[in-house]
């Protein structure tokens, strides 16, 4: 098992590498540079705009361009900000908790939906609720989040007053007080119900059709026939294992919560990472955009790590692969 | 049966959440209007305060004039900064830190400082700190942009080059004294000369290429204005709290939020009275004059916008425009191609009616703008379009409904618009249609809308796709055009070259017209010239747009914006 | 959640039904029973139709401004009314569909194909092949889709066609999920006897794939290709609110809900954005029956 890990984590470093690669050609075929863009004419004038370009090394050939941000990467040195003027890595630090909070609730909150949902669909397949269940999931995954964002918004910001609209935090409270983490909370849990419980979708399938399947298994049918409840097969045999390949979801989710929350993080004005994403993208702000495309990657790559190990664990099969 | 009530209920769980979503905004507007009576009888001041100005993208907090970036940024600088001098409801400068007087030569200024204005840090403001920031500004590591600003000063660029150790035309006389000696005699000089004071203590034992990026830039700033910074919470919020020793009297308010929302919640926003006052678009203000506690208020702004004809090249290494494209040089086409817009019904399309048509690119709130009586109005007219286009030997030869040049060769204008906004589409398939409709066969450029950097990128490059292109500006305070419009000007995109355009354009800025009637003489017969030319077809200038909780009172707007006197806003409950 | 991916089981499935004959049949007659499958189909197929055929017979200009007729609600002349730029929604939705539908069944494919392949290829063999396999799916399962999508968007767009960018940056960004997915029922369904016993008489392999273990496997695969035709119909919508969809001036369902983002329009010009908001909503639930109705006939266990 150790020794199939090590080859694992080693196996990444090829792929991060041409991960860099890949991620550094992008930004530079995107059109344009944070000098280019929007001209305020009384602010800017073009000798500026050579000077900085020159200045921090958008003349230098491509290659030596690469070495130079390659180098500087793995020392932990991210480069600087051109609209924030400060360290990538500070700007990322700063954000990246928010966005981690809120993929944290909204995943417990997917889970806590998804499976109340499939383990009643599993267990009464084709019924009224059951389908109830299917539509509700499809059309959560139907309605664009920016939609349900909005109504959201209208609905349980405005008209009720029950949650915040925008931001992370009541404006003025200290970090480290009691008031300061409740309200964290406040501002997290709407857009984290949005989040959560239009992602409920694939879990909640997954789940039914896999509790359909073990039912019908050989020790399911055992345990029938020795007496044991329904409530405790279905609690405790099958859960347990069709809770085995839900786990392997979870190492998949990690970059994909991160990094799929663009969208809610926009409506909400919610300071994460992926509202800097796209901040950064209209500013051409190449530090910032390259490093958070670094950083879901190796996320990704940690995840689906992570969910291949847990699988190796619970499918020994896997492993000798 | 089952089965069919399931699909019943799955559709009424989508319509109902439709209609949700039309009802909330529905009767929340009713009982805001209820409550909004008893508010307005109510209107007396109160002390303090605290009021919520909401800005759609995030501050990049870098909150130093010279500096900063984003607009954004620069409304919170604008609550916690103040100027050598303001610019008035007329877009003319007037004495506010400072007074000054001219020399003999008109190239000397002497500025006499007001006594005890305070900075935040309880420092007195003293010429010093003006010196620092002009020092600073013409530093060789300087890494802001707004060095432009000091250029004109004589020995800013001996400095910046690294041969002087400072600028040789900054004379300190005494703690409330300075003159400034430019180089070269030019009317805007004044205007063109950095206005914010730094404060030197505050910054001291920072060296200039670490400025921008230090804390006491960004958390901690420290400023002239009637606010000061409080706290930053980057993406989000920056709050401000009064600052009592402001030099023009105790500000009213208590606080100020600036906070970050997103477009789409706005109106929400400001009908539920989290949000107190924001810069508002057309789209949104239908809604907003239906709320009766929320006033918008319209004025006619510095911005506008007009549709772009390429004339031909800029050589970025000459840094000169030449005029070696011939597809727009008919000034007859010209003309047929204004004539043929609608621009009335564009406004009312698409910016809700919040935009004034013009004629020429100077925009009505200047005061050198011409009367509209000495303009052509070139209303929409596409059958005298038409006759223009026959008239100038553009005619449909090949019988496929759109004219040939008159050389009987094919003829057709790519036209480029960037994306962004949804009326973006809509306004730019108006121009399209329009042209077609006379006969000019115009194809939108690239076949979709393009990205708005990309755009702004192929605009500076001169990209062939972008035969006719639509643009805007916002050109501050200073009325010159030369920037824009002058022949060699790299934001002349057009790459428009007219012998009389820079001769007039320099005229205006030449000694004889330090006399004002004299230099608004001139501005007017280059408006004139343009109005006749139509180097680029003139469409509206824009209205700037506030939405205004009634809670909220003293503000003052103009062209310049909202936050002139900030320390005068009040609340009434 | 973009974790599933497609399937074109239906030609797969069709091309078997020739070789066995009776399971497929048996199947059809099943899924023909299935009332919510057969509403859904018809739902499902009509509207294809109506993207295919329906720009026949409009009779509105979806391009011109109108701008005597804005914002109208619904009437006879235009039945859904009109939008902000005075043009029928209901012909918008028509073209619409054109574009929402090409891009979701395009998607699709290309997901499907590509994913069951790289997935059976990587499962069947195992060892050095899957470890290739597999780690060329990492590679591009390791790329944040959105953050992606956007990125491609803004260097492709005016190089290639509107749509087909956004489809092919999709399709290319999407597939991994499936193959991993098929790889590993894959890997666990060929440790079955019935494999076993193909190959110890010596059946070539592309035979056991096709014909053993692909029905075997045709139900993990139809979920994933019904939650991939809906994720990339939503996707389309997602990406028009971040200006990374399709060029504006093509009308989708995606851009005419862009609409909604004014509130004005949200909350007050219901018809505007209601029409799209309920096509793709009643597109990926009729897709989702279709796909259980599938899924269920194929299955020899299920109960009806």
């Amino acid at each position: 098992m150790l020794q199939y890990s090590l080859r694992r984590i080693l196996g990444m470093i090829p792929l991060l590498f041409l991960t860099s690669i890949v991620v550094f050609t992008l930004a530079k075929f995107m059109p344009g540079d944070p000098f280019g863009g929007e001209i305020d004419p009384s602010n800017t004038n073009p000798e500026y705009i050579e000077e900085m370009r020159e200045k921090l090394g958008y003349n230098d050939p491509i290659h030596i361009q690469y070495i130079r941000w390659v180098t500087n990467f793995v020392q932990g040195d991210f480069g600087h900000s051109t609209a924030h003027k400060i360290p990538v890595f500070d700007l990322i630090v700063d954000r990246l908790p928010n966005t981690i909070f809120l993929a944290i609730v909204s995943l417990i909150i997917t889970y806590i939906f998804a499976f109340a949902m499939g383990m009643y669909s599993g267990r009464r397949p084709y019924t009224w609720g059951d389908n109830l269940i299917a539509g509700y999931n499809y059309v959560g995954l139907a309605i664009p989040s920016f939609v349900a964002g909005i109504i959201a918004i209208y609905f349980f910001s405005f008209q009720l007053g029950w949650f915040p609209f925008a931001g992370s935090v009541e404006v003025g409270l200290q970090p480290g007080t009691w008031d300061y983490y409740i309200s964290r909370m406040h501002h997290v849990l709407l857009p984290a119900l949005i989040l959560g419980l239009m992602g409920t979708a694939s879990y909640t399938q997954f789940l039914r059709n896999d509790v359909i399947e073990n039912s019908r298994k050989d020790f399911v049918r055992t345990a029938r026939a020795k007496g044991t409840s329904e409530s405790a097969i279905y609690n405790k045999h099958i859960l347990r294992n069709s809770m085995i390949p839900l786990i392997t979801f979870l190492g998949f989710d990690i970059a994909t919560l991160i990094g799929g929350a663009v969208i809610t993080e926009t409506i909400f004005t919610y300071p994460g990472i992926g509202l800097l994403f796209l901040e950064s993208v209209d500013r051409r702000d190449y530090a910032v955009l390259m490093t958070i495309t670094m950083l879901l990657s190796f996320l990704t790559l940690l995840g689906n790590l992570i969910a291949d190990l847990l699988y190796g664990i619970v499918d020994p099969r896997i492993r000798l692969g | 049966m089952k089965k069919k009530s399931f699909w019943l209920i799955s559709l009424l769980l989508v319509f109902s959440m439709f209609l949700a979503a039309c009802n909330s905004g529905n009767e929340t507007s009713g009982n805001e209007k209820d409550g909004d009576k008893e508010e307005a009888n109510t209107g007396e001041p109160v002390e303090g305060g605290k009021v919520t100005l909401a800005v759609t993208t995030a501050p990049e907090g870098v909150f130093e004039a010279a500096y900063y970036r984003s607009a954004v940024d620069a409304q919170i600088l604008e609550f916690t900064g103040d100027e050598i001098y303001q610019v008035n409801d007329d877009l003319e400068y007037e004495p506010d830190l400072a007074t000054w007087e001219i020399s003999e030569d008109k190239l000397t200024y002497t500025f006499k400082f007001k006594e005890g204005v305070k900075w935040h840090n309880g420092e007195e403001l003293t010429v010093e700190d003006w010196q620092f920031a002009l020092e600073t500004m013409a530093d060789p590591d300087y890494d802001g942009e707004r060095f432009n600003y000091v250029e004109g000063i004589k020995g800013a660029k001996a400095k910046k080059d690294g041969k002087a150790d400072s600028i040789e035309g900054i004379k300190v006389i005494d703690d409330y004294t300075i003159a400034i000696t430019f180089e070269e005699m030019k009317l805007n000089n004044l205007e063109n000369l950095w206005s914010h004071p730094m404060p030197k203590k505050h910054f001291e034992g920072i060296a200039v290429a670490d400025l921008g990026e230090s804390e006491q830039v960004r958390t901690n700033p420290v400023g002239l204005g009637p606010f000061k910074v409080k706290s930053v919470k980057p993406g989000e919020y920056v709050e401000l709290e009064k600052f009592a020793d402001y030099y023009k009297g105790e500000p009213k308010l208590d606080s100020v939020v600036v906070k970050v929302i997103d477009a789409s919640v706005a109106n929400g926003a400001l009908q539920n009275g989290e949000v107190d006052i924001m810069e508002v678009i057309p789209n949104q203000v239908e809604e907003l004059e239906k709320m009766n506690h929320i006033t918008v208020e319209e004025t006619t702004g510095v911005g506008y916008s007009y549709i772009g004809l390429r004339f031909g090249h800029r050589d970025q290494e000459a840094r000169t425009n030449k005029d070696d494209i011939d597809k727009f040089k008919n000034k007859d086409l010209r003309h047929a191609l204004l004539y043929a817009i609608d621009r009335q019904a564009m406004i009312d399309a698409f910016l809700s009616g919040k935009g004034k048509v013009f004629n020429t690119v100077i925009p009505s709130t200047f005061w050198i703008a011409a009367d509209e009586s000495e303009l052509t109005q070139y209303e929409y007219n596409p059958e005298k379009a038409k006759e223009l286009l026959a008239g100038a030997g553009y005619k449909d030869v090949d019988g496929d409904g759109f004219v040939e040049d008159p050389d009987g060769e094919p003829f057709s204008i790519s036209f480029g618009h960037y994306a962004g906004n949804a009326t973006f589409e809509g306004r730019s398939q108006a121009i399209i249609q329009s042209w077609n409709d006379i006969g000019v066969k115009t194809e939108l450029a690239t076949g979709s809308l393009i990205e708005f950097n990309l755009y702004n990128d192929m605009k500076t490059e001169d990209d062939e796709a972008l035969e006719a292109f639509f643009g805007s500006w916002s050109t501050g305070s200073d009325p010159d055009p030369s920037g824009l419009w002058a022949n060699n000007a790299e934001w002349n995109f057009g790459r428009w070259v007219n012998e009389e355009n820079d001769k007039l354009l320099n005229e205006a800025l030449s000694e004889k017209a330090f006399d004002k009637d004299y230099r608004k003489e001139v501005y007017v017969e280059w408006q004139k010239l343009f109005n006749e030319e139509i180097p680029a077809i003139p469409l509206w200038e824009n209205l700037d747009l506030y939405g205004i909780n009634k809670r909220l009172q003293g503000v003052h707007i103009n062209a310049v914006g909202f936050q002139t006197n900030t320390h005068e806003w009040y609340v009434t409950e | 959640m973009v974790k599933a991916s497609l399937n074109t089981d239906g030609q797969v499935l069709i091309k078997n039904k020739q070789k066995q004959f009776s399971p497929w049949k048996l199947a059809r007659k099943k899924f023909l029973k299935n009332k919510i499958a057969m509403t859904s189909l018809f739902v499902f197929v009509s509207f294809v139709l109506i993207a295919v055929f329906g720009p026949l017979f409009t009779t509105h200009d979806i391009t011109r401004i109108n701008f005597m007729s804005m914002n109208l609600p619904p009437s006879a002349e235009h039945w859904f009314g009109t939008d902000t730029n005075g043009r029928d929604i209901f012909t918008r939705m028509v073209y619409g569909a054109r574009t929402s539908l090409l891009i979701g069944l395009s998607c699709m494919t290309f997901i499907i194909v590509i994913g069951t392949i790289v997935g059976a290829i990587a499962g069947y063999n195992g060892g050095k092949i899957d470890q290739i396999f597999m780690r060329i799916t990492d590679f591009v399962l390791n790329f944040p889709f959105l953050v992606f999508v956007i990125v491609l968007n803004t260097i492709l767009v005016g190089k290639v066609s509107g749509v087909w960018t956004l489809i092919l940056v999709i399709s290319l960004l999407s597939w991994g999920g499936v193959a991993r997915i098929v790889r590993s029922r894959f890997l666990s369904e060929k440790e079955n006897e019935y494999v076993l016993a193909a190959k110890s008489i010596g059946t070539r392999p592309i035979k056991i794939i096709g014909k053993h273990i692909l029905p075997n496997v045709a139900s993990t695969i139809i979920v994933q290709a019904t939650l991939m035709l809906a994720v990339t119909i939503v996707a389309e919508a997602g990406l028009s609110f971040l200006g990374s969809g399709v060029p504006a001036n093509i009308p989708s369902w995606g851009n005419m809900l862009f609409e909604a983002r004014d509130s004005d329009v949200l909350r007050n010009k219901t018809w505007i954005w209601v029409p799209p908001a309920a096509a793709i909503t009643i597109t990926i639930l009729a897709i989702n029956f279709i796909g259980e109705g599938i899924k269920d006939a194929l299955n020899p266990k299920s109960r009806r």
